[in-house]
This record gives C-alpha cells, structure tokens and sequence, in this order.
C-alpha cells in the first residue's frame, strides 16, 4: 500500500512516501531489514531520478520489504527554501526519515539506499546509526568537490550551448559560475514558473493541489545556479569538505558500492570509495551494473538493471 | 599525452560507451561532428568530460571547456595532446 505523509523537520514540513506491504519479510525473518529508506540525489539529479526511485519503492514492495522514501527539506513536495539546501540538513532529513521509518514499521533495523549525493548522506547517517544493518550506495559522489567541479562544468556546458559566453564577467565571481541560460533570469536563474524545489511542487506527479505549499522565500545567498537550482555557498563550503575517502568513523553495515555505467567493472572513483570504507564498514562489495545513468538522463529511463541489482543485494 | 592512433581509439571508445551511440567505436570518424552528426547534447557533452576523469584522468577544467574542442575526435586528441600530461 502507497501513502503519502508530512512529517515536521527543521521548521518545515517534510513529504515522504511510505510503501507498506500488507506483509511483510520481517514479521518472518528477523534478519530482513525491518524498513527500507531511499535517499534521493538533489538537484537536477534529483528530477531524472525520481521515476526510477519510484519503481524502486514499488519493486520493494513487491518483495514484501516496506520501504519509505522522502523529499529533502526545500526540495520536491517538501516545504521550505531551496536555496537552503545544504549537505548537513539533508542529513537531519534522512535521520528524521529513518526515525518515522522505525515508528511506522515498529522495526528499528533499517535498510538505506541512496543515490549520488543522497548515497553520501546515506553513508554519514549510517555513521552514528548502529540499527543501519544494510547500506547501498548506487553511484556516491564520494567527494563533494567532484560534485562541485561537475556542477560547475555542467552549468558551462549548458551555457556553452544556449549562448555565447562572455569570458570577462567570470573572474572575480563568487563561484566564478557562468552566465545562466538565457531563459533564466540573470540574479538566480530560478525558473519563474517554478515552485520551490526540484521542479516544483506545482507541476510534480500530477499532485498540484493535494497541499498548499507556502510562497517560497529565499533566505540563503546563491553561490551557484546548477540548472536552474539555486545553491548556496554554505552548501558548496560543505561540499568542498566533505570527503568520504578520508573519514573513519566506523560503520555497522554491510555496504553496497554500486556503480551504474556503460561497463560491469566499477569505475576507478568507486573502487577508491569502496576501498576506503573496507577499513571502517562490516563488509563491502563493490561492482557495477550496465545501465544509463538514469540522474542524468534527460529523458525516461527504466534503469531495471540497477533497481534489480538493489532489491536482489537488500532481498 | 601524446595524440596517437590509440589515444583516438580510447577517445572513440569512451564516447561510443558513455554516449551510447548505436554504433562500433572504430565507425566513429575522426572528423565527425558529434553535436550535428551524432546528436550529443549538453548532457552526452558532461558524460564526455566525466569519462575523460574516469577512464583517462584527465581533469578539464571549467574554464578549459570549449564547444569547439569537444566537437570532433580530431579537436579532442588534439587539445588533450596540447595539455602536454
């Protein structure tokens, strides 16, 4: 059964979707991940990904693990400023995630599954969660200033395409970002249209209208337009220090590296990753699936390579 | 880096993988336009640059970025060759 909720967090209203099957793995199995919580990406990223993590959520279901999943504070069907967007409050919305997980299940060992830079989240909440038995992560960023640098280049390639670049506005910038698309306007490079968060809430799923979602007001400076999605210099400070390769904080978990790409062998940045979290994780198996990188796609992709790579390790 | 038939090869590897093109690497011409003669957008452009850090190690830079060198396999050997690493 599909559900939708909004739990408090931070100050704003938190949407998440719960997927309960009428029976479930660990009325039987105790060994069985008691909930599964999937940690989506941000950003453009997030918009590609949201179809594949539905199906994900489904394919779950199916095999009779609950499973919930949720907008970040400021993102989706969320409540709150997108430009407020930040690593450490995302990882406060998984936390409040898993908690309403463990509540609505009454199993308090949990399964997560993130993606890009919710699979980092996933990692740091796995930190300081002893009751994280299970931890998948499908294509980590690993090191924010990679996602950093990519933004930026995705940003460039874009403007590069849409229009002429004027090389001298660039140096002296804040995050020496280039010039929006010309259908954005200049000072933010928000779309208008848009409501608050990965697309908006308006035009997402077909559920305008199912909450009144407050007026958004901005209240974090925006270092970066990243197709369209403000970001903050307190995010890009967060991810320029965040490295998942140079933490030790030991992790219960079994981990999942999974690599989605064009080849079966993990790419060199997820061998990296997985060889660092061998000395601090319960066990870890990297390998890779091929599949599109759906959170890039522009258009509808059914990465079912990957979710059935997912649901068989969790299953 | 020097620019020798088997850095092109990579290249027309890389770009036929990442892209999925329907097509073998080898068929990819040298001198083919990729934007007007293979359709690669602004997203194939990044996977492009992705696949350069990941299979070759090179690193672009944001300011390095040029439409015109990631138009051909010829421009891309050719400025890779001129990064002199």
């Amino acid at each position: 059964m599909e559900t939708y909720e909004y739990i408090p967090v931070r100050g704003e209203r938190m949407f998440l979707g719960l997927h309960i099957p009428d029976e479930t793995h660990s009325s039987r199995l105790d060994w069985k991940p008691g909930c599964v919580v999937i940690a989506s990406p941000v950003h453009e990223e997030k918009k590609s990904a949201h179809r594949p993590l539905v199906d994900l959520a489904r394919a779950l279901e199916a095999r009779r693990l609950p499973c919930v999943r949720f907008d970040y504070v400021g993102t989706g069907d969320s409540t709150g400023d997108p430009s407020s967007v930040t690593l450490s409050g995302m990882t406060d919305d998984l936390r409040a995630a898993v908690q309403h997980a463990r509540d609505a299940t009454g199993v308090s060992n949990v399964a997560l599954v993130g993606l890009r830079l919710g699979a980092d989240v996933a990692a740091l909440v796995a930190e300081d969660d002893s009751d994280v038995r299970l931890l998948a992560l499908v294509a980590p960023v690993g090191q924010g200033r990679r996602y950093v640098r990519d933004m930026r280049m995705r940003s460039r390639i874009r403007g590069a395409m849409t229009e002429p670049v004027d090389r001298s506005s660039e140096h002296g910038d804040v995050a020496a970002a280039p010039s929006p698309p010309s259908h954005l306007p200049r000072e933010m490079g928000a779309r208008p249209e848009e409501g608050p968060g990965e697309g908006g809430a308006s035009g997402r799923r077909g559920e305008a209208g199912r909450l009144a979602v407050p007026a958004m007001t901005r209240t974090a400076t925006v270092a970066l337009d990243y197709d369209g999605h403000p970001v903050s210099p307190r995010m890009i400070a967060e991810l320029e220090s965040h490295d998942l390769l140079s933490r030790t904080a030991s992790i219960g978990a079994s981990v999942l590296c999974l690599d989605v790409r064009a080849k079966p062998q993990p790419s060199a940045p997820l061998t990296a990753l997985a060889d660092a979290l061998r000395t601090r994780a319960a066990s870890v198996d990297a390998r890779a699936v091929v599949d599109e990188p759906f959170w890039n796609a522009l258009g509808p992709v059914e990465p079912w390579e990957c979710i059935g790579a997912v649901t068989d390790w969790l299953d | 880096m020097q620019d020798t038939p088997e850095l092109r090869a990579r290249l027309k590897e890389l770009i036929v993988e990442r892209l999925a093109l329907s097509m073998k690497p080898e068929e990819l011409g040298d001198a083919d336009r990729l934007m007007e003669d293979h359709g690669v957008d602004s997203v194939g452009l990044f996977w492009i640059v992705v696949g350069l850090d990941e299979e070759l190690g090179v690193q672009i830079g944001e300011d390095e970025f040029d439409l015109d060198t990631f138009s051909s396999v010829d421009k891309l050997a050719g400025f890779l060759a001129s990064r002199g690493e």
